[in-house]
């Protein structure tokens, strides 16, 4: 069953097109990964299918319902959906426990206790449970991310979206996070995730798309984009990103 | 909902207006003209006391907006898109994330604002309240002598200094435990 799919998707900032018309699903179990040059439309990508901010055109669909045409509640819509940011986003002044524990408690209603196990639950699911009760300021980037991407984790969503969540940490601390998600991975937790470390991708991703300047230009499965792209677009992104690191 | 955005924005421009003209006029003027203008109208101004605490009140509003204002502008986006993305409500945002971040971030903002009104409430003397300066200045009279004067600048900086420094502090304090900025 699709999990979110979108027909025709674009999106404007002003007279800046951004997205030019990108058709996408992904179904549930899948791990699709996107890569692409800076500044190309990942994240903005991301948001529109997080349901984040509206696309100026197109349609979007969440297990088949077309989002913004039948008027769905919008935050019931999110609540089903963990977002991974690459910028540390955790609320300053919550613990990490805390920090988990708003979204259900606020936004599913669980009662307090009820939203303490579920949240040290989610915390064990990224190893930062002996972390609950510091504050994000006390923490590496790489744990801040961890406990993100527990917060995302906790309401038990139908997808995982990530983005970039390795770009902004030290090379030492990228893995810790890479570790966890290839947990996630393993379990079967439907993923969208735009990342730029290939070896991740190459393992767990059923398929890879390529994004530039606003479209889908390449997509396939791994072996094939990585070893065999068929436009010289990726051939060259791909040399540059192997040989610059 | 684009009503209430709608109204929100004609809100806070109006809150904008009043805050830039309650902060260029001296709060001297504001208690004169409350106490020797509206007091024609508005019987209660015609007490000095009540016509200062007013003048006061109406000014530091203004001065607090821009305080919160600003300290609610240093939230950063980051977390607020986070708090969409769980779905939480603009309300909810506001409570649980905006409003206890800006609090912290606005505290040393706030403590030298809570000092400047104990400091401006001298100004009531001119309306004949009997408050601390006025008293220092019949004392004066009296015995002929500056040292009432010396004893209430002492006190007036033994009441404002301890306030403005601790919420100082603590802001700085909660600030390096939350990393805020
Ligand atoms: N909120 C926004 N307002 C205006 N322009 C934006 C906004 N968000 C993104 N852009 C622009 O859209 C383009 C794509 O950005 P982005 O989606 O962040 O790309 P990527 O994640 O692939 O680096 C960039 O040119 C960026 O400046
Ligand atoms: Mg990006």
């Amino acid at each position: 069953m699709s999990v979110l799919e979108c027909v025709d998707l674009k999106k404007s900032y002003g007279r800046l097109q951004v997205l030019k018309g990108i058709n996408f699903e992904i179904k549930r179990g899948e791990k699709k990964v996107i890569i692409g040059p800076s500044g190309s439309g990942k994240s903005t990508f991301l948001r529109i299918m997080g349901f984040l901010e509206p696309p100026t055109e197109g349609r979007i669909f969440f297990k088949g319902e077309d989002v913004y045409a039948s008027r769905l509640n919008l935050n019931l819509i999110r609540s089903k959906i963990g977002f991974v940011f690459q910028e540390p986003s955790l609320f300053r002044h919550l613990t990490c426990l805390e920090n988990v524990k708003i979204g259900l408690k606020c936004v599913l209603k669980m009662r307090d206790k009820e939203a303490t196990e579920k949240a040290i639950e989610a915390l064990k699911a990224v190893k930062m449970e002996e972390w609950a009760d510091y504050y994000p300021a006390q923490l590496s980037g790489g744990q801040q991310q961890r406990v993100g991407i527990a917060r995302a984790l906790a309401r038990d969503p139908e997808i995982l979206l990530f983005d970039e969540p390795t770009a902004s940490l030290d090379v030492e601390l990228t893995w810790e996070v890479i570790d966890v998600m290839r947990d996630l991975a393993r379990r079967g937790v439907t993923m969208l995730i735009v990342t730029h470390e290939i070896a991740f991708a190459k393992e767990v991703a059923d398929e890879i798309l390529f994004m530039n300047s606003g479209r889908i230009i390449e997509s396939g499965p791994p072996e094939q984009i990585l070893t065999n792209p068929r436009t010289p677009r990726v051939k060259e992104f791909l040399k540059r990103l192997v040989g610059g690191t | 909902m684009a009503i209430t955005k709608q109204l929100s924005r004609k809100a806070s421009t109006i809150l904008e207006v009043y805050d830039n003209i309650m902060r260029g006029i001296p709060v001297l003027v504001i208690m004169l003209f409350l106490h020797f203008g509206l007091a024609a109208f508005i019987p209660i101004f015609r007490d000095p006391f009540i016509s200062t605490i007013i003048a006061l009140g109406l000014r530091s509003c203004a001065f607090q907006s821009q305080i919160f204002r600003g300290a609610m502008n240093s939230v950063s986006r980051d977390q607020m898109l986070a708090a969409v993305s769980l779905g939480m409500t603009k309300m909810q945002i506001f409570r649980h994330i905006i409003i206890p971040q800006a609090f912290i971030v606005a505290l040393p903002g706030l403590g030298s604002e809570i000092a400047l009104l104990i400091k401006d409430s001298s100004y009531s003397f001119v309306l004949g309240v009997l408050d601390l300066a006025k008293y220092a200045d019949i004392l004066r009279a009296a015995q002929k002598s500056f040292y009432p004067y010396l004893l209430a600048a002492a006190i007036y900086v033994a009441i404002t200094l301890p306030i403005a420094s601790y919420l100082d502090r603590l802001g700085s304090a909660l600030k390096t435990k939350y990393g805020l900025r």
